[in-house]
């Protein structure tokens, strides 16, 4: 879960850190890519984990919904947490 | 128009299969129709279909449709337009009479997504669900009774590896076809946020009510978490996406099947070679000496040969490949590369299709078909011609060869190791290059599952190998035949008379006022600054049928006799002591290398150029390709020649 203390306005997915595991806020950015990612399942409330970094840090992949999804930083960033 | 009850004596009904990626369609679809199948291609987009009669146990004459796996029935590229499109008719099958939605049991809130934008379609559907092994690895256990109760369609479990539920989902379909109601088909408009979210919380309510803890599992004290991932597959990950040990098995993998490409295949390789040699040197001495017999032994059978030659490795390929799709390690290539490869604007699952570029070039653009994003698919065709293909390697063999001195035979090792750097170092350059040059877009994206890993299934892989295959034979090779051909006319008309003379000096003479030696002659004023005259000239014309023509058309240029094994030893000797008009010797070390950076380059296989026609829509990627990249071979090769001759090497 995300720490307590100062809230972050924009933390997103792009820069979580090992062994992550939260909930989905919210989707901001480029549209298309945003109701892509609605549409595969990064609905806000849904609860994530990151599962592993590829060897240069991007892509990132996370597991939701009993799979694993492997995104790009860029989409990863349109994620809220 | 569709009335209420269907009469299903009639015309035999179209069943199509829809769901996402990796749920286990591709599994049902071989088990419902066997082994005859077809794919086919959609006109005008890259879009497989493939279609099938329904195995007769099912005791149903209905068509089978698999369609590739979707995720959304809102499109968001032209190749998903294609697919959703065809669920409404105008395809290359009728619209369906029934819908088998196919949804993986432990990813259920995810699939059933999809099932509920087809019900909203009003297509007729059943559902189908798979993966019910893997839920119970979980502890859990899916209910179908309830889900067809939430649904209001009927829910079948499926095993589509044992065939368990096949037959009663089957039953089902029929039947839904027959009774649903369907008058009021209709695509979905654009979606809104609120809309996906309102499907997912329905979805996931379907998910709780209907998938509960096992009894097994409750008794050894609850099951893992919801959301866990299959544990099995967390193991496997922890090493082949650990950031070292992922490489290092990247590698390794990738190594395996790169040189399992050209090691197993090369014997089947000289077999078929020496079998279309025998059976070309039959056609010639059997009948009496005539331009028809030549056209017939030499022209077409060889050229049919250079369609098989390939076979082996592509044969090979495709089926490594199917092995890394099946298993599931495919998607995870993707990902560990996908970083490296969008540094030069191409994508993870750009890698694919250019590994096999090593081989062909033709099945790497066919390959290039998975690439979802169009600006990363076509960069991928486009650079494809620079990747080593394996019809470079005899002219590479001949050329280092000449170069290598006896003395020192690990420079003809080396230089092909180098050989192989300058190709990827060269698609890289040109791939950046050309990214940095188009507009910028934002459709560069990659989201992609990574399904868990289970054991492939050798059945699948053997047809979608031989489905594969055949579709080379086909698609590529009919235009590969139809240009070898009309080289080997260029290369042997207008008919000389050669009566009398000794056969290997008779195919001398011929070629020496053939078309193309008068298109080699015009040439020799490009051929002079790279040290050369028109007699390689002519072979490169040759080349343009298949690269590796260019050997032979080279030894027969120069009155090269002999069997196929003492012609390469043979052709040496004579590019040993082959002289320009001035006397000067015509194979030097420079204007040699200048051959072999030329070949790097040049862009010389008709075949693939139609190939990337056929695969780009038009025109403008296959000239580009002639024109750049032969025109950069030149200047490449002029400059090797140029500056080696500035530093004092002849």
């Amino acid at each position: 879960m995300r720490e307590a203390g100062p809230v972050m306005d924009v933390a997103s997915l792009a820069e979580v850190s090992d062994g992550f595991h939260g909930e989905i806020r919210d989707l901001r950015g480029d549209v298309a890519v945003c109701s892509r990612l609605l549409e595969i399942g990064f609905t806000p409330g849904q609860s994530v984990r990151l599962v592993a970094k590829s060897p240069f840090r991007d892509p990132l992949a996370f597991s939701l919904r009993g799979t694993v999804i492997a995104l790009r930083r860029f989409e990863a960033s349109c994620i809220l947490i | 128009m569709h009335s209420d009850l269907k009469d299903d004596s009639a015309a035999p009904a179209t069943v199509v299969l829809l769901g996402q990626p990796n749920c286990g369609k591709t599994t049902l679809f071989n088990r419902l129709t066997g082994s005859h199948s077809r794919t086919s291609n959609y006109p005008g987009a890259t879009v497989d279909f493939s279609l099938g009669e329904l195995n007769q146990e099912f005791e149903w004459p209905a068509q089978v449709v698999d369609l590739p796996g979707l995720a959304s029935l809102v499109p968001q590229s032209p190749d998903e337009e294609v697919t959703v499109r065809s669920l409404f008719g105008g395809a290359a099958h009728p619209a369906p009479d029934v819908a088998v939605v196919v949804a993986d049991s432990t990813q259920l809130s995810r699939h059933l997504y999809l099932a509920l934008q087809v019900r909203q379609t009003g297509i007729p559907m059943v559902v189908a669900v798979t993966m019910c092994d893997l839920l119970a690895r979980r502890g859990r256990v899916l209910d179908p009774a309830r889900l067809e109760e939430r649904l209001g369609c009927p829910v079948v479990a499926i095993d589509g590896r044992s065939g368990t539920g096949v037959k009663e989902l089957l039953d089902w379909a029929r039947e839904a076809a027959r009774t649903q109601p369907d008058h009021d088909r209709r695509p979905l408009g654009p979606l809104t946020a609120d809309a996906v979210k309102a499907s997912y919380a329905e979805t996931e309510l379907f998910e709780k009510s209907c998938i509960s803890v096992s009894p097994e599992a409750a008794e050894q004290g609850g099951a893992t978490q919801d959301h866990d991932v299959d544990p099995v597959t967390r193991r496997i990950d922890s090493v082949l996406l650990h950031p070292l040990l992922g490489l290092a098995a990247f590698v390794l993998i990738m190594g395996t099947i790169f040189t399992g490409i050209f090691w197993a295949a090369q014997p089947v390789m000289d077999l078929i070679d020496g079998l279309f040699g025998s059976l070309s040197g039959l056609l010639v001495d059997a009948a009496p000496e005539s331009f028809l017999v030549r056209l017939l032994g030499d022209g077409i059978v060889k050229g049919a040969g250079g369609v098989v030659i390939f076979l082996p490795q592509i044969v090979i390929l495709f089926f490594c490949m199917g092995l890394l799709e099946d298993s599931g390690y495919l998607a995870r290539a993707a990902v560990l590369v996908d970083r490296p490869l969008s540094w030069v604007g191409l994508n993870g699952r750009s890698f694919v299709p250019l590994l096999s570029g090593f081989a062909c070039a033709i099945p790497g653009m066919m390959a290039a078909r998975t690439i979802p994003g169009r600006r990363e698919r076509l960069l991928t065709l486009f650079i494809m011609p620079l990747m080593s293909c394996s019809a470079r390697l005899p002219v590479y063999a001949l050329l280092l060869a000449f170069l290598t001195p006896k003395d020192k035979p690990w420079i003809g090792g080396f230089g092909l190791a180098l050989l192989y750097m300058a190709s990827v170092t060269s698609g890289a350059v040109i791939s950046g290059l050309v990214a940095r040059m188009l507009p910028a877009s934002s459709s560069s994206s990659f989201m992609l599952e990574l399904p868990v890993y289970r054991i492939p299934q050798f059945k699948v892989i053997f047809r979608s190998t031989y489905l594969r295959s055949k579709h080379y034979l086909t698609k590529a090779g009919v235009p590969i035949l139809v240009i070898a051909t009309t080289l080997w006319l260029i290369c042997n008309l207008p008919l000389t008379d050669t009566a009398g003379l000794d056969p290997d000096l008779a195919a001398s003479r011929r070629l020496e006022s053939s078309y193309a030696a008068m298109g080699g002659r015009a040439l020799e004023p490009l051929m002079q600054p790279l040290g050369l005259d028109w007699r390689v000239g002519v072979a490169l014309i040759g080349a343009f049928g298949a690269r590796e023509l260019f050997v032979g058309s080279l030894a027969i240029i120069f009155h090269v006799a002999g069997d196929d094994d003492t012609v390469q030893e043979s052709l040496l000797q004579t590019m040993r002591t082959a002289t320009l008009p001035d006397g000067s010797p015509l194979f030097t070390t420079a204007s040699s290398l200048g051959l072999v950076v030329f070949f790097i380059f040049a862009m010389q296989c008709l075949s693939t150029a139609a190939v990337a026609r056929k695969e780009s829509g038009g025109w403008t990627m296959p000239l580009l390709q002639i024109f750049v990249f032969t025109g950069m071979a030149y200047l490449a090769a002029w400059f090797t020649v140029a500056s080696l001759r500035a530093l004092g090497v002849a």
